[in-house]
């Protein structure tokens, strides 16, 4: 405790020159005395105004408590330093002071002496300071912010104190603006989607979009019209499930990383019920965003009603008489020794009765038996022929007209019997001489069994085991020949693929895969089928036919 | 916050998220929000259907006068509940406050997300009044299924 004996002038002129705010003030904080300085800081003229008021009058309310506990510490410790404290200037305004006190005796009482600084100008650098800190943290967080919503991420959001500053706005206002973009973001994508998917599902052309990996990922509803597939049916399958085994579009679109374009490129898409489509074809590359090629985009027009059809059908056609001529070929050496042998037989018994008729010794019976002989040895070179030229010729425009299968059978083996027998082939007729008609045409029934018969034969000619079995069922209101070898049976995975266009299993150069698709074209087109029986132990394949053309029925 | 003086109106209801609704004068109800009120669209559907119910129950549409100075806050949803709102209850809403932050929110409303009533802004309690009680002569009408 300082007892300070000094004179009136002295302590006069100390006071007022401290440069800060002084005041004495009792026990119960009432202002003893104070200087020009602490007069000021109140907001007040001169010391009568505030001598004998408590110094609580113009402390801010906030901080009475405070001031309150430093009083305490004070009075305990003899001393204060450093207490920062809001008063309330006379116009209402805050006055920010830092407190020293001291506890002093005078005359009996005790007084405590306060020097006050006013630190408005150092608060105010402080929180200049502090929003300029928070500001800049701001700026971080908007930056963030940004490169976010850059990549499409419109959940970001700023962090908000919730005091309703200017700061605090502003980023309340960010966060909604965010809120907004986002939504008129998934509607713009969303109306971007919905209008590229019309313009894909409306164009009047077929539209394929393929993976990397050559795969069906996207198909428009007119590949779904025209080729009868759902579109789980193709999403994913390699395309060519869905075109022939034609080299010259796979190359086209292997080509696109040289070339920019396919265009107009003829092909043949196999529809659900595996008939060919024609089609012209039209590509460019699917590119992604980094340049590289990440699929192919194909168009393609149904080509159906177009010359290109009729160029297609009549190039098969051409292919059916190739196939056809091709096969007789291979038949030639069959045919002419069927032929010859009977050309021989009746060279010999010719010969055999020139020279009885020479040395006057016939007799009627051996002449009668002989010329039997040979007319009936004639009657097989007519069948032979009969049955050539009706497997040769274009049958596809003659009428339908009733045919004895027996005629049908004979037609058929006319041409390969005795090709078979030659290659040590056993032929078995299973069910003898079936007495029965169906409404045909013989050209085209003949075609298809001596193809089955030689594909039989090829399949088994270099076996241990050689036979060709053919037999015909009556079924009441159709007919059904089969034709099985001795072979081992067919592979499942063959199995599939057997009568799709231009596939084979022979070796290079032998057939030309044409037979069997076109076999079961032309049964279909008689209102039959034509399938391999797999549950035969070695091969066998079944015609089914009417006996009666549908339209008769 | 300043206390709001609803000495002279006639209290009406407290809505489900909080919201008193009280009689300012016949047709032009005062709405206040609790203080610090964050809008989610839950909230604004509880208003909503809220303030519906009060007012077609006094047979007449009328003019709704907002304290938002309360509002701390105002989320996506609720803005577009707001402005996709066709009711008939109401012939305008008046946004009453004067801070940033009402500022802040109440811009939504006038430009993306305009309801399909009228709404003005204004920091003066005489002001939103006086434009409440044009917009009621304008646009006021009884509800007749409600009376009978």
């Amino acid at each position: 405790m300082i007892v300070p004996v000094v004179s009136e002038q002295l302590y006069r002129l100390v006071v007022e020159a401290t440069g800060m705010g002084y005041v004495a003030i009792d026990a119960d904080g009432r202002v003893v005395d104070a200087n020009r300085e602490y007069v000021r800081l109140t907001g007040h003229r001169n010391l009568d105004e505030i001598r004998g008021r408590s110094v609580i009058e113009w402390i801010a309310p906030y901080e009475v408590e405070k001031n309150a506990a430093a009083v305490k510490k004070c009075a305990r410790e003899g001393f204060i330093r450093n207490l920062e404290i809001d008063y309330i200037h006379e116009d209402k305004s805050i006055v920010p002071v830092e407190i020293a006190a001291t506890v002093a005796a005078h005359e009996k009482s005790v007084l405590i002496l306060i020097l006050c600084r006013d630190i408005s100008v150092r608060r105010s650098s402080e929180q200049r300071l502090a929003a300029m800190a928070e500001f800049e943290g701001f700026v971080e967080q908007l930056t963030s912010v940004f490169m976010a919503l850059a990549q499409k991420d419109f959940s970001v959001r700023l962090a908000r104190k919730e005091d309703r500053t200017q700061l605090d706005v502003l980023i309340y206002l960010v966060n909604a603006m965010i809120e907004e973009l986002a939504v008129v973001f998934d509607d713009a994508v969303e109306k971007e989607r919905y209008f590229a998917s019309n313009v894909i599902e409306s164009l009047a052309e077929m539209l394929i979009v393929l993976d990397g990996d050559a795969r069906i990922c996207r198909v428009n509803r007119k590949v779904l019209d025209i080729l009868g597939f759902e579109e789980t049916e193709l999403i994913g399958k390699p395309f060519d499930a869905l075109i022939g085994p034609d080299s010259g579009i796979f190359n086209a679109i292997a080509s696109l990383g040289e070339k920019p374009e396919i265009k107009e490129n003829a092909a043949g898409f196999v529809n659900k019920q595996g008939e060919l489509v024609p089609v012209l074809i039209s590509g460019r590359p699917l590119m992604a965003d980094s340049g590289a090629i990440e699929g192919v985009v194909l168009s393609a027009k149904d080509e159906r009603d177009s010359n290109l059809l009729r160029k297609l059908q009549s190039t098969q056609q051409q292919l059916v008489q190739t196939a056809k001529l091709t096969a007789l070929g291979e038949m030639a050496a069959g045919i002419a020794h069927e032929i010859n042998t009977p050309l021989a037989i009746i060279s010999t018994l010719s010969g055999q009765l020139k020279e009885l008729l020479d040395e006057e010794r016939i007799e009627n019976p051996v002449l009668k038996e002989m010329a039997l002989s040979i007319e009936s040895t004639s009657f097989r070179i007519a069948r032979i022929i009969t049955g050539l030229r009706a497997y040769s010729r274009d049958g596809s425009a003659d009428p339908f007209s009733v045919t004895s299968i027996q005629t049908v059978l004979e037609s058929t083996l006319s041409l390969c019997a005795e090709s078979l027998k030659h290659h040590g082939i056993k032929l078995i007729l299973e069910n003898g001489s079936p007495d029965f008609s169906i409404e045909c045409r013989l050209s085209e029934i003949s075609q298809v069994l001596l193809n089955l018969v030689n594909n039989a034969r090829d399949a088994v000619e270099s076996s241990e085991e050689r036979w060709i079995g053919i037999s015909v069922k009556d079924r009441v209101d159709r007919v059904e020949i089969s034709v099985s070898d001795s072979g081992r049976g067919i592979p499942p995975e063959t199995a599939e693929r057997l009568f799709r266009p231009f596939y084979t299993t022979k070796a290079a150069g032998k057939g030309t895969g044409l037979g069997l698709s076109i076999s079961r074209k032309i049964i279909e087109n008689h209102g039959g089928k034509l399938y391999l029986d797999a549950g035969f132990k070695n091969t066998r394949f079944v015609v089914e036919l009417p006996k009666l053309h549908e339209k008769r029925i | 916050m300043n206390e709001i003086d609803t000495n002279s109106w006639r209290f009406l209801g407290k809505s489900p998220a909080g919201y008193e609704i009280h009689e300012i004068e016949p047709d032009i109800y005062a709405l206040i929000p609790p203080e610090n009120h964050k809008e989610t669209e839950n909230t604004a559907r509880l208003t909503l259907e809220f303030v519906d119910e009060v007012i077609i129950s006094r047979g007449r549409s009328g003019a709704l006068l907002v304290y938002a100075d309360r509002m701390l806050s105002m989320d996506g949803g609720a803005r577009r509940v707001y402005a996709k709102a066709r009711t008939q209850t109401h012939n305008c809403v008046a946004l009453l406050g004067g801070t940033s932050l009402t500022r802040a929110i109440g811009s939504f409303f006038l430009g993306i997300n305009k309801p399909s009533v009228a709404m003005k802004m204004t920091a003066s309690f005489e002001v939103a009044l006086a434009w409440c009680r044009e917009m009621n002569q304008k646009n006021g009408h009884a509800f007749e299924e409600a009376k009978s």
